[in-house]
């Protein structure tokens, strides 16, 4: 090589170099962006009875997305393992079992009583915090240690129904629910509240897979106001045939079926039941995420969306700052928080395993809008 | 170093300079930026602080509108003038508190009832609570209480855990017709963090009958604070003591908790200011505000600690980094281009003409330079072209006069024009050399052709010889060919005959010795023939003496007979004689049968000695012929003999004779090839002569067709 090429080679090289150093943190910045993913795995009924719980899935991948934009949490980004459980137990609980070997993540997350009951032991025994979304049996927090449970409760469902009863002066109550752990616990918790103010309940069961209600219907006809208890297609059914076979008393049902599947169709319109505020307009707390959950998906913001979003954004505040392992999120969770999210200030007191959010009495109005019943009380 | 070079480290060291510049005010303004944003983030934190202060002070206007409502004044009034009447109003109410909080928790005693479901607390629920829930979605209070003068409760939203509240704080502060404004607390009732505000109930004449205390959500006045006045998405506020315990966060929190061992805590000094921590593999700028100096309505044991990420907060530093990083690369490249292409359009029109240059100094003058620029690299190369037409032109003249063509004239450009002085010169003298050159020329053709002529007639006569004498060659070498062939069948031939003399020899020998084999064995015979008469002559004799023994054997059988008679006769006394008798007759008849046998093999005996006395007479007859052919043999030998040695000495004289023929040959072929040799010699030598002839012919030939192209 010439004395001239080498020294050209030279300088070129320096000036790489140099330019390099100058911009050098930027460089590193971006390369520090690497570290180990936090796991979360997520057991959800994507098809089956409960495959409105989609909207769970699609609501955990928006506050994935938004995290790990905003730079994860302590820098790790959040890597969802999301499995079917097909709204069946066992299934379930392979989905956990083959998401445990492969992934071992840092916790996980679950929908519906049925199936997150069955998951309990298997949390218990591997000794990973389960968060149980959409499920609302009691027995899923009982005596248990890494079980924790972020939606309504058959106590905290109750609570709202019997502000409504009592509003409406129903003293005879038809209750007609599912006849699984999440149905039986609520219809229990209510008919106790009701009689314990002198009414009557009078009960009916279906399974799962039913479609056909209108023999129970017919059952529970003579009462002053029927409650529903079932998953969204089940209400939705359940609706229809109740009006159909003419019932004239009051409708009621559960809060997680506010879903356009219940709230669209006609025969909903004046149906009462709990709801959390996020369904109003003038809710701010909701409003950045109903923007962009409709925006992302093209659908209504529902309860079933929001909890999904709002547990890992949750999760993601908590662990801000902290180790994160699979022991250091009990102990988090253990000692309890407040929590100002989509639902509100919610907060877990120390030791509890329950996260509720508020209910409000609300009505299907016409059109399917949702009516919120202030001048009943409220909470 | 080449100019090129130069250039690009020239624009290179230019543009360093530029993007040195460039990064230097980059993180200079990034030091401003950042000492700007954390500024800015300080008044955040104060906008933060004051907008609280002005949602709280919304909050306690609104219960102080509330206070000179009719109904409110009456139901208070009503309540103050029932415990006017009462004697002792501390007891009272200490046993309507007991009542109260006796109460199991979820039932409701008639004394709630009355307060919760009179016409104020529903009215105060309606208008305080829902609202506010109705027009925000959330509450704005959640828990009113209404107080009479004694702080007994006239009307209440929700159920209160206590009916008492004289000896609150609140209720003292009110009761001095002050505004109260508390810490915020955490409700175990509503199960959520709320700033306890309370306004005194005045009546028109300005005196104190009750009060009206509640409970306003925290997230109404602080999360809603921060949703309005929000710059970035990661911004989160921290409400705490000024011990560092939590009172309020964005973010999951605990209520209390002790955060002074923070790194962000330990970094709070003087009533406002900002920094920058690295949390994890975050970096957040933090900016802090001490409440007391914000009003009556804002708690002055509170810090507001607000908190961005810094990614997001210098994002558009960050941005901005990018785009000088990248301009500065692209000026990098457009800098290098340019100086390539600066360098390259002067380096080279010079290296062309270099190349010209180069070429021009060795002759070739092909080259034009098409390079038409209007700076002076363009005149050096039109100046480099001129230069090259000028040359070209006298090459072409050169040209013509190396054709011959001398009729041009020269016309020099200038008196210091040397080329062309030069070849006008030479032109001039190349005419009259020329013109006697061609003469010569002529006269050497001529002479040449006929040289040529005479060598052509030399060499066919020289062919013709040289023919001759190859053909008599081969013929001497076949001759000597054959003499070599008969030398050696001769030289075959006088061995064969001496060979034969030999076995001639050992032929008669063998002769002599078959001979007096023959006679000894003529002599054996003889002997034979005697002895085997002498045997037939005693086969006679023991003939004879076998009769007699036979007469006698017959003789010795009848005295046998006789005897055996005589012994029978003898009687018993015979008896021993005729058993010898017997014997003795048995004696006579073996010897009888071994005479027979004996008789019969000499006869056989004799038999065989009389054809073996006829055998040897005809072998004695046949061994005499035998000795007779054997003489003969060894006469005919001998002369045999004879000849062979006649043979051998002739057959060795030939193939003396015969060696001698072949040395002739040899020596005669060598002299042919010796002179086929020179023959061929003398061949070639002529050719050469025609050829030089030939050569020179048209040499003179050629000189004349060069000297026939000048042009004189």
């Amino acid at each position: 090589m010439k004395r001239s090429n080498k020294i050209l080679c030279l300088v070129i090289t320096g000036m790489l170099l140099y330019v390099t150093t100058l911009f050098l943190p930027a460089v590193a910045f971006g390369a520090s962006k690497k570290a180990k993913p936090i796991r979360v795995g997520a057991i959800i009924s994507l098809t089956g009875a409960a495959s409105t719980h989609v909207e769970v899935r699609d609501s955990l991948l928006l506050a994935a997305e938004e995290i790990n934009a905003g730079g994860g949490i302590n820098g790790r980004r959040i890597e969802l393992i999301i499995e079917d459980s097909k709204t069946d137990p066992d299934e379930g609980v392979k989905a956990f079992n083959r998401i445990e070997e492969k992934y071992a993540p840092d916790f996980y997350i679950s929908t519906l009583s049925s199936v997150s009951l069955a998951l309990l032991p298997l949390a218990e025994k591997h000794q990973v915090v389960l968060v149980a979304l959409v499920t609302a049996a009691s027995e899923i927090t009982k005596n248990t240690e890494w079980v924790f449970r972020y939606w309504t409760t058959a106590e905290s469902e109750t609570v709202p129904v019997m502000s409504m009863l009592k509003n409406l002066g129903v003293k005879k109550l038809g209750i007609l629910y599912l006849n699984d752990p999440f149905g039986i616990s609520v219809f229990s918790k209510l008919k106790e509240e009701f009689e314990k103010t002198g009414g009557e309940v009078q009960s009916v069961s279906f399974e799962k897979n039913d479609t056909v209600f209108s023999p129970q219907i017919r059952k529970l006809a003579g009462n002053e106001a029927i409650y529903t208890v079932g998953l969204v297609e089940h209400t939705k059914n359940a609706i229809q045939q109740l009006r159909k076979e003419g019932y004239n008393g009051h409708i009621l049902c559960i809060s997680g079926s506010i879903h356009p599947m219940v709230t669209a169709q006609p025969e909903s319109q004046g149906v009462l039941l709990p709801a959390p505020m996020i369904f109003n307009p003038n809710y701010v707390y909701a409003r950045d995420l109903r923007d962009a959950y409709e925006k992302r998906y093209g659908r209504q913001l529902t309860a079933q969306s929001a909890v999904g979003y709002d547990l890992l954004r949750m999760l993601a505040s908590l662990m801000e700052g902290k180790p994160i392992d699979r022991k250091q999120i009990r102990q988090e969770l253990d000692r309890g928080f407040i929590y100002s999210g989509v639902f509100g200030e919610i907060n877990l007191r120390p030791g509890e395993h329950d996260i509720t959010f508020p209910l409000h009495p609300v009505e299907i109005a016409e059109g399917g809008g949702i009516r919120y019943l202030f001048e009943s009380g409220g909470q | 170093m080449k100019i090129s070079t130069k250039l690009i480290l020239a624009f290179t060291v230019l543009v360093l300079m530029i993007a040195g510049i460039a990064s230097y005010s980059f993180f200079r303004s990034r030091n401003a930026l950042e000492e700007t944003l954390g500024t800015n983030s300080i008044f955040i934190a104060e906008g933060y602080l004051l907008r609280m202060n002005e949602a709280l002070e919304k909050n306690v206007e609104i219960l102080q509108i509330q206070t000179p409502r009719r109904v409110l004044q009456e139901a208070i009034a009503a309540s103050n003038l029932r415990y006017r009447k009462l004697e002792d109003v501390p007891s009272h109410m200490d046993r309507l508190d007991k009542q109260w909080t006796s109460a199991t928790p979820g039932s409701t005693i008639p004394l709630m009832h009355d307060i919760l479901d009179s016409e104020l607390s529903l009215e105060l629920k309606k208008t305080l609570i829902n609202l506010y829930e109705k027009k925000q979605g959330s509450r704005q209070f959640e828990y009113v209480l209404v107080t009479n003068e004694y702080g007994a409760p006239v009307a209440m939203t929700t159920r209160n855990p206590f009916y008492r509240h004289d000896n609150e704080e609140w209720f003292k502060t009110v009761k001095k017709n002050r505004l109260f404004v508390g810490d915020v607390e955490f409700d175990e009732s509503f199960q959520k963090t709320v700033i306890p505000v309370a306004v005194p109930v005045i009546d028109d004449n300005g005196r104190f009958i009750g009060a009206i205390k509640a409970s306003v959500s925290a997230d109404g006045v602080i999360r809603k604070t921060l949703l309005s006045l929000k710059r970035y998405k990661t911004t989160e506020l921290l409400l705490m003591t000024t011990s560092g315990k939590a009172v309020y966060s964005t973010n999951a929190f605990r209520f209390h908790e002790d955060l002074s061992g923070k790194p962000y805590f330990k970094n709070i000094k003087g009533l406002s200011g900002y920094f920058t921590v690295e949390e994890g593999q975050k970096q957040r700028l933090f900016s802090y505000v001490y409440s007391e100096k914000f009003g009556a309505f804002i708690s002055p044991h509170w810090v507001l600690l607000v908190q961005h990420d810094l990614d997001e907060v210098l994002a558009k530093s960050f941005i901005l980094r990018k785009h000088i990083l990248i301009a500065t690369v692209i000026v990098l490249i457009l800098g290098i281009t340019i100086a390539v292409y600066i360098s390259r359009t002067i380096s080279k029109p010079l290296h062309r003409a270099r190349e010209i240059a180069l070429k021009m100094s060795k002759g070739d003058l092909s080259e034009r330079i098409s390079i038409r620029t209007h700076d002076e690299i363009g005149s050096l190369m039109q100046s480099l072209d001129s230069m090259i037409d000028t040359t070209k032109r006298m090459a072409e003249l050169a040209d013509r006069i190396s054709h011959g063509d001398l009729t041009g004239g020269v016309q020099p450009r200038s008196e210091k024009d040397v080329l062309g002085n030069a070849l006008a010169h030479m032109v001039s003298d190349l005419k009259g050399q020329v013109s006697d050159i061609i003469e010569g020329a002529n006269v050497i053709a001529t002479a040449t052709g006929e040289i040529t002529a005479a060598a052509s007639q030399l060499v066919a006569g020289s062919s013709e010889t040289a023919t001759s004498i190859s053909q008599t060659t081969a013929t001497v070498e076949e001759v000597k060919q054959a003499s070599t062939v008969a030398n050696e069948k001769a030289k075959e031939v006088s061995e064969v005959a001496q060979k034969s003399m030999l076995h001639s020899q050992r032929g008669q020998e063998a002769v002599k010795k078959v001979i007096e084999g023959m006679g000894s064995i003529k002599d054996r015979m003889k002997q034979l023939a005697g002895d085997i008469m002498n045997l037939s002559d005693q086969s006679h004799a023991i003939g004879q003496i076998i009769a007699t023994v036979n007469d006698i054997a017959e003789q010795t059988n009848l005295l046998s007979v006789n005897a055996a008679i005589e012994a029978m006769k003898a009687g018993e006394y015979g008896k021993g004689f005729s058993v010898v008798a017997g014997e003795i007759k048995s004696l006579s008849e073996q010897s009888k049968r071994a005479t027979t046998q004996v008789k019969t093999i000499l006869n056989d005996i004799q038999k065989a000695i009389g054809q073996a006395v006829m055998a040897t007479e005809e072998g004695s007859k046949v061994i005499e012929a035998g000795v007779r052919q054997s003489e003969e043999a060894g006469e005919t030998i001998e002369v045999l003999a004879q000849n062979i040695v006649g043979a051998s000495e002739a057959s060795t004289q030939i193939a003396a004779s015969s060696q001698q023929q072949l040395v002739g040959m040899d020596q005669v072929a060598l002299a042919m090839v010796s002179i086929r040799e020179a023959s061929a010699q003398n061949v070639n030598s002529t050719r050469q002569v025609e050829n030089s002839a030939k050569n020179l012919h048209e040499l003179g030939q050629r000189l004349r067709t060069l000297t026939a192209n000048y042009k004189l």
